[in-house]
């Protein structure tokens, strides 16, 4: 009965084509299967948004997901975000503003913060602190992630 | 997570063959509630039927002064729809305050409703707009009032074969309003200690109340309506004393529990303060 189904989907930019199980989360799938490790696995129910990542524009706890539910759909996840030789500009303003401490929360707050950015280029402060408002952080106290979001907002025209 | 076989129709009456064919299935929507039962296995459902897509459950219009809501659209969508922000502000409060924007973005009004939690923010959001809830099955549809849909936590009357199709409620006239209030134990991210949503009537030459209803959450096995309030305001224009009275009526009426979230005796208290607000701000909509 557990057979594995094909799903095409457009992830970080790539067309995959990939076999999995159907009762996979998209969490799993994405950490085990495929090896982009950059999305946490925290507390699996969606209250803490380290698994967020960015489904056809949108943000998704990836643990609520299963992985066959994004068939034809496009993902992004941290490491569609940039890399070691090109960062982002909301990564840059992290490291800047000293944004990460533990960084578990990091890859799921910077999807949050870029789908904001994407839909609100010059949000308010407290649009900023609304965006995070799926996302736990328990070492910053928010403050400094809230600022580095600010600077990428400010620097938009 | 136990295995099952995923599927995903295209149309309304292919779910409906795939549900007759495999009767140990769940549905999946945004998968918010869900997916959390079947990490836990308590739901071990042999087919999961996704009706993310389906076009039938996924609009949002107005047809001759009926808002109609499809069961799949999401929270996200709803708060983001012209048609919904100009005639039921309250909904889109409601589902504003559901969850996270991860959450928002993927749960859907019919899910929210479908898992019955007596804590579920657009429930009594939709009660006070006098909402009908659709069921689709291979025979046809049904509809019934919204409140009549729930029989406990987790537990509704629809029937194996159904779905729930969309809700459809009234534009509200300029007569009428409706205000929604919810108190989390955090302003983000919390499932309601208490909610209240109130729908007011009035007579404008008068100032009285000719119709009113009031809905609550997370006070009872089931969200619920306070008839006996509602009917203490019919009649009445809204002073303090005739806000207290009835507010004082919820909280003697409804029959709250101790759990993780609260306490009875809190939750009989916050009820009557939100119905409180909840009036306050109907009644100032209209006057």
């Amino acid at each position: 009965m557990e057979e594995k189904m094909k799903i095409k989907f457009l992830l970080n930019k790539k067309n995959i084509e990939v076999e999995v199980l159907p009762n996979r989360r998209l969490i799993d799938f994405l950490r085990d299967d495929l090896d982009l490790i950059g999305t946490k696995l925290g507390c699996g129910e969606g209250d803490c948004g380290a698994c967020t990542v960015i489904i056809n524009g949108k943000t998704a706890n990836s643990c609520l997901v299963l992985a066959p539910q994004v068939d034809g759909k496009e993902v992004i996840t941290i490491e569609g975000l940039g890399d070691y030789d090109k960062l982002d500009s909301l990564q840059q303003a992290f490291i800047d503003e000293g944004a990460v401490q533990c960084g578990f929360c990091t890859p799921g707050m910077l999807l949050s913060a870029k789908t904001l950015l994407d839909e609100n280029p010059k949000p308010s402060r407290e649009e900023i602190m609304r965006s995070m408002s799926g996302n736990l952080c328990r070492c910053t106290g928010y403050v400094k992630i809230a600022n580095a979001i600010e600077k990428v907002a400010n620097a938009n025209n | 997570m136990s295995q099952f076989i995923y599927k995903k129709p295209k149309q309304l009456q292919e779910a409906f063959s795939i549900m007759k064919e495999n009767p140990a299935y769940s549905i999946i929507a945004g998968g918010t509630d869900l997916m959390v039962k079947m990490k836990d296995n308590r739901i071990t459902a042999k087919v999961i039927i996704d009706v993310s897509e389906l076009n039938d459950l996924r609009e949002i219009k107005e047809k001759q002064g009926t808002i109609y809501l499809g069961a799949a659209v999401t929270h996200t969508e709803i708060c983001k729809s012209e048609l919904l922000r100009g005639f039921a502000p309250a909904l889109v409060h409601a589902s504003g305050l559901v969850g996270s924007p991860q959450i928002r973005n993927r749960g859907t009004v019919g899910g929210n409703i479908g898992n019955a939690s007596p804590a579920a923010d657009t429930i009594p959001a939709l009660m006070a707009y006098g909402a009908e809830i659709v069921l689709a099955s291979a025979e046809g549809v049904r509809s019934l009032a919204l409140e009549d849909f729930f029989v406990g936590p987790g537990r509704t009357v629809i029937s194996p074969g159904e779905v729930i199709l969309s809700i459809e409620f009234n534009k509200l006239q300029a007569t009428q309003a409706v205000s929604f209030e919810k108190l989390g134990k955090r302003k983000a991210l919390a499932i309601s200690v208490v909610n209240a949503a109130a729908f007011l009537e009035i007579d404008k030459t008068k100032a009285v109340v000719t119709k009113a209803r009031l809905a609550l959450g997370s006070v009872a096995a089931k969200p619920i309506r306070v008839s006996a309030a509602e009917e203490a305001l019919i009649g009445y224009s809204l002073s303090d004393d005739k806000i207290k009275e009835v507010a004082k009526i919820v909280s003697d009426s409804i029959t709250p529990i101790d759990d993780v979230r609260s306490e009875a005796l809190y939750r009989k208290r916050i009820a009557g303060v939100l119905t409180q607000r909840t009036l306050i701000d109907a009644w100032k909509q209209l006057v």
